[in-house]
């Protein structure tokens, strides 16, 4: 359908100037070619009797700024940016900042996966999805936003936690058993430190001014958020060979990322590090009788010990 | 004509362009409620960019637009590649709140994904370098999970053996899937047992020896992931008094109270679980000189299990 109009809107001229900039790829095209064969623009302001532009004069400023403008509203509206070449006086778009792969394997990914917590700006990639069609969904705690932003700037932030003001440097975001923790460094304590964002007190504070930290290189983000206490536990390490009902083998992997060293007669007998026997003993009680330790003595004596020292004081 | 301004025109054009492109088709009236704006306006300001051939000054086309189509019955959608030239166009990244909620959404796609998602992977790349963050999503799939995607593919029951949160052995059941999904780091499937009438939730991490059954499956129209389940009738608020030192030791699935100091290095709080299961893994797992104070039973209920637990682990 050809929309049939002596003077095109303004919106309608935009639009033409980016259809015309697509064209003219690789090339490029000047101001003169704009203002002759977009639609839109005056072919015939400021230009001489042999039409070419005067390019001087108040009329020649007023269509160079429309001109500009009009490319301004098409970065800010549309995201669609282009490059002026000085030497040969030429605009030429910039590259798409997605290829139109990537894009669609991103709607994809919005369309399967919801994210509660943050809205987008609708237009967006993801944001005109059906969320219906999604089959996953991933809770963003309200502090993320913030915390996102203080890295982004690398500005300290001050928070309330479990009573205590800290001042931490945030270096990293992440999950860990559908918990939200950021990790970063605590100046006052000179210390690696993680904290759950659940357990903040009211808001964060950014702290002026920006750029006041940078992510030192020795910082991994992977290890930041193996949160498992044995992986960052300084008991004596201790290898752990615990024999666990079947029906209960899938859960006891998932909680201690053990390693099943057999499958005998309905029982999994599985072995995992310990370097924190306390959190250990906790996680193993879980389980009841359906895990018992096999080995070693020391952490057989562990889960006996507390369970008479219970006895012992609540008789 | 259009009674919009040229800024409230495009974004009503950038909104419809997204919602058609990422749903396929979109009628008009869903367009008018999302962007609040009447159909006959709507129309008008579609007409602008979805329906119109860009023409140069003398007439001549530069740029066909055809890929949109407004139907008879005012459906709104693609006709030919599954995108618009005009976002096809953009260079510029996602504004902050977005490009956080696709890296977000494709890195927790990253790590669900069986086969290689290299279009993704690209995307996401780019994207972590705009938002310049670390972030860390870790999945955990549970390994039933692709018994009932196969399952609900091929929209036949599946045969599992299923550990009920407050059992002590597996039941064996045969269910007729209807939709998996996944919230709160769990993967669940809505379901119905061939021998009972109504829909249930499983955890499909509970799911132990999976195979696929013979049962026809004749799901019920979409179901919607619940906001949340309701806890209230298993949920038990344990009053405990515990060194204070001792509260990061508790089991994760406790929801401490607001702590009332002792004096003595200990406090006194409301520890709030839910079901026999996580009841029993507190008082298994509470410090020996931590007091159990309320409800009543509860301090002879945890001497019990302990004894009880002592005996078969000899």
């Amino acid at each position: 359908m050809i929309l049939e109009s002596k003077v095109a809107t303004p919106a309608e001229r935009i639009l033409n100037l980016a259809a015309y900039l697509k064209e003219k790829l690789p090339s490029g095209v000047s101001i003169d070619d704009i203002t002759a064969n977009v639609k839109g623009y005056d072919p015939e302001q400021s230009r001489d009797q042999q039409g070419r532009l005067t390019g001087e004069g108040p009329e020649w400023e007023t269509l160079r700024r429309k001109v500009r403008r009009d490319l301004e509203d098409l970065t800010t509206e549309w995201g669609i940016e282009s490059e002026y070449d000085e030497s040969n006086r030429l605009y030429r778009l910039l590259p798409p900042f997605f290829n139109l792969e990537e894009r669609q394997a991103l709607i994809v990914a919005a369309s399967m996966i919801r994210i509660d917590g943050i809205d987008g700006v609708d237009g967006q990639i993801g944001t005109g999805v059906n969320d219906l069609e999604a089959d996953m969904v991933v809770q963003v705690h309200p502090l993320v936003a913030t915390l996102r932003d203080a890295m982004v700037d690398h500005q300290k932030v001050e928070f309330l936690y479990e009573e205590t003001l800290r001042t931490l440097e945030p270096w990293a975001l992440g999950k860990w058993r559908n918990s939200w923790y950021v990790a970063g460094w605590e100046p006052k304590n000179e210390a690696f430190r993680r904290y759950r964002l659940d357990r903040i007190s009211g808001t964060i504070s950014r702290i002026k001014p920006v750029e006041a930290f940078v992510v030192q290189d020795w910082f991994n983000s992977e290890l930041a958020f193996d949160l498992d206490p044995n992986s960052w536990g300084h008991d004596p390490l201790l290898i752990a060979r615990v024999e666990v009902d079947q029906d209960f083998g899938p859960s006891f992997i998932s909680e201690f990322q053990g390693e099943v060293t057999s499958k005998l007669d309905e029982i999994w007998e599985v072995e995992f590090k310990v370097r924190h026997y306390q959190s250990t003993l906790v996680r193993l009680l879980a389980f009841r009788e359906h895990a018992r330790i096999v080995s070693p003595p020391p952490l057989q004596s562990l889960v006996q010990d507390h369970l008479f020292a219970v006895i012992e004081k609540t008789t | 004509m259009s009674r919009l301004t040229k800024d409230q025109q495009f974004e009503v054009l950038r909104t419809v362009l997204g919602m058609v492109e990422e749903q396929d088709s979109v009628s008009l009236s869903e367009c008018s409620t999302v962007t609040g704006i009447d159909k006959e306006t709507l129309r008008d300001t579609l007409g602008i960019a979805l329906f119109v051939d860009y023409r140069d000054s003398s007439g001549n086309l530069i740029s066909e637009s055809d890929v949109f189509l407004l139907d008879e019955n005012e459906m709104i959608s693609i006709t030919a590649r599954k995108s618009h030239w005009l976002r096809d166009l953009a260079a510029s990244p996602p504004d902050r709140d977005s490009a956080l909620r696709l890296l977000i959404a494709g890195q927790a796609m990253q790590a669900i994904a069986s086969n290689p998602t290299p279009d993704l992977d690209s995307a996401v790349a780019k994207l972590r370098a705009e938002v310049a963050i670390e972030l860390r999503l870790p999945a955990e799939i549970p390994p039933s999970l692709t018994t009932v995607r196969q399952a609900l593919a091929q929209q036949v029951s599946i045969k599992v053996q299923y550990l009920h949160d407050d059992s002590e052995a597996t039941v064996a059941r045969e269910l007729l899937p209807f939709q998996v999904w996944s919230r709160w780091g769990h993967w669940y499937l809505s379901a119905r047992d061939i021998k009972e009438k109504a829909t249930k939730t499983f955890r499909v991490d509970r799911m132990i020896r999976t195979e696929l059954g013979t049962t026809k499956v004749f799901p019920p129209p979409q179901l919607e992931i619940p906001e949340s389940f309701d806890l209230k009738d298993r949920s038990v608020k344990v009053r405990v008094a515990i060194n204070e030192d001792d509260l990061g030791y508790l089991p994760t699935t406790a929801q401490l109270g607001v702590k009332t100091d002792l004096g003595d290095g200990r406090v006194e709080l409301d520890v709030v679980v839910n079901g026999d299961q996580q009841i029993n893994h507190l008082l298994l797992s509470l410090p020996a000189e931590a007091k159990v104070l309320s409800p009543n039973g509860y301090a002879k209920l945890r001497r019990e299990l302990v004894g009880d637990l002592l005996v078969k682990l000899s």
